[in-house]
């Protein structure tokens, strides 16, 4: 998927887990250009132990997109809990006496990462806020250099239980409690890096070591992209989870 | 060791032991109007529902094969006035020593209305197996025929979690020594059946007709009264995963000595064992 707007670009770059067919993709990337050159994208992985997760992840980053969320914890708060409603009220889509119990017995969930990217300044300079639940990550890269991050991890923090965004209304509090916010500004040739877990740590441990890979990911090609990923799980330094890279490129000419 | 996930291409194995001897006709101690073997078949039941649950993950899709299922039941037969070991699951499962969870889930062998609570409306659930109780406790043989399975799964998931054996009884063993073995030797020979990822777990859980003290995951067998130091030497020490799903459960353990093996269980501590030694982390990673 790749879109030009002036002088921003998105291109969503995913692969499913090698042991699972595609059908069974469990992230969700959404995204947004609009005509003023305000840029919304939403990244959402689905955990692997719930039932129901690709709806949900699909749920979460459409309408946060579609609903114009910002980034900020009252507007968050707000469309979690129309999020939150609208999947009790979705007429049953269950109908084995198995899928009506398993989707009574627990709730739902996923990460997610949801980005406000504002239209360009004078200058061509972009601000951008964030609001992150869990260990999808954004980088900012400028100069091929590792900028900033949300949220603030280093590779030893993913683990099998990160936080995240359920359908569970009775929680919610506790849900809103654990997301992150961050903000900055993109100057023309920043890049935009949001990923979900497997690439994040995989990216994050490579920059641990010295070995830097933004510059790689800032251009990747979708083939590129399958090779890198088949590199790293045959080398058992990316586990075999969903991948789902979106690169947001601004001002600068492939 | 005891740290593969579970998934499609390594599913877990989980084989239940369930006595059918005479003495599980015993009533289940405080549980008005149960009996032993009637406590047990709905504890067992409760949890094949339960793993087939956690094995479903999209909606209108069959579970996913995550978990691969033994029950052989060893005391009274289900074709007649014999003793036997044999597999457990009846209707179309009849007859079948390992089945894929998602088999389970399609095939129970009834759906009922279940009242646990008086207070509480019936909900309709899938059961399984039928309670049965009669004859000796061949449980020498019942772990003979167990790892005779296991030995052949495990040849074909060599990288999976261990095999787990949970093995339900209330009573003395009656065919030790049994071609040759006595049940420690047989229990040896099952857990030394090993994938890449550890030997063969063998759980064991004795339940009490009458309110006694229960005594969970001990590290030391030789205060227990007959048969528990028996069953504590062939119960497998408890993997670190489980041995916190016990401490998360308010269960204290030892972790560095805890054997797999509850005494004196009533029904809620029946329930409590089946859970902690089932409770593998599924993903398709």
């Amino acid at each position: 998927m790749t879109t030009d707007l002036a002088s921003i670009e998105v291109e969503v770059l995913w692969t499913h887990k090698a042991s699972c067919s595609r059908w069974e993709y469990e992230d969700a990337c959404c995204y947004d250009l609009a005509d003023d050159g305000t840029v919304r994208l939403a990244l959402a992985d689905g955990a692997t132990e719930a039932f129901d997760a690709r709806r949900w992840a699909d749920l979460l980053s459409s309408t946060f997109v579609a609903e114009g969320v910002l980034p900020s914890p009252a507007s968050v708060a707000s469309w979690l809990g129309r999020v939150q409603h609208r999947w009790a009220t979705t007429p049953g889509r269950y109908t084995s006496y198995l899928d009506q119990a398993r989707a009574l017995e627990a709730p739902t969930y996923c990460t997610l990462l949801g980005v406000l990217i504002e239209p360009a300044d004078h200058l061509g300079r972009r601000r951008w806020t964030a609001v992150g639940a869990g260990d999808c990550l954004l980088v900012q890269v400028r100069d091929g250099h590792r900028l900033l991050t949300l949220p603030d991890m280093s590779s030893k923090d993913f683990g099998y239980e990160p936080h995240v965004l359920s359908s569970d209304t009775a929680t919610i509090d506790a849900q809103l409690a654990g997301t992150v916010y961050a903000s900055g500004c993109l100057d023309r040739g920043d890049v935009l890096l949001l990923a979900t877990d497997a690439y994040a740590q995989w990216a994050l441990a490579s920059d641990e070591a010295g070995s830097p890979p933004w510059s790689t990911s800032m251009w990747l090609t979708p083939s590129g992209f399958r090779r890198l990923v088949d590199a790293a799980r045959q080398a058992a330094v990316m586990p075999d989870d969903d991948v789902t890279l979106a690169i947001v490129r601004t001002g600068a000419p492939r | 060791m005891y740290e593969a996930p579970i998934s499609r291409t390594n599913p877990g194995c989980i084989v239940f032991l369930l006595d059918r001897s005479a003495s599980m006709s015993e009533p289940f101690g405080a549980a008005a109007g149960l009996s032993l073997a009637q406590g047990a078949v709905n504890a067992l039941n409760s949890i094949l529902y339960d793993l087939c649950l956690r094995s479903k993950k999209e909606p209108g899709a069959p579970p996913r094969n995550y978990f691969e299922i033994g029950v052989l039941g060893y005391g009274q037969s289900a074709a007649g006035h014999r003793e036997a070991v044999e597999p457990a699951l009846a209707g179309v499962l009849a007859g079948r020593p390992i089945v894929p969870i998602a088999d389970v889930a399609n095939y129970p062998l009834d759906i009922r209305e279940i009242r646990r609570n008086p207070d509480l409306p019936a909900v309709r659930k899938p059961v399984w197996l039928d309670p049965l109780s009669g004859l000796g406790t061949p449980m020498c043989e019942a772990i003979a025929t167990a790892g005779g399975h296991i030995a052949a799964w495990i040849q074909q998931h060599p990288d999976s979690y261990p095999p787990i054996v949970l093995n339900i009884t209330d009573g003395w063993v009656t065919d030790s020594p049994y071609q040759g073995a006595d049940l420690a030797e047989w229990a040896r020979r099952l857990t030394s059946l090993s994938t890449t990822d550890g030997p063969t777990l063998l759980f064991n859980v004795f339940l009490s007709s009458t309110p006694a003290p229960v005594s969970y995951f001990p590290a030391m067998g030789g205060h227990l009264p007959t048969p528990g130091p028996g069953l504590f030497n062939i119960s497998s020490p408890l993997p670190p995963g489980m041995a916190r799903q016990a401490a998360a459960l308010g269960i204290p353990v030892d972790e560095s000595g805890a054997r797999g093996l509850v005494f004196n269980a009533d029904l809620g501590a029946l329930v409590r064992f089946l859970d902690i030694g089932t409770r593998l982390k599924v993903s398709d990673r």
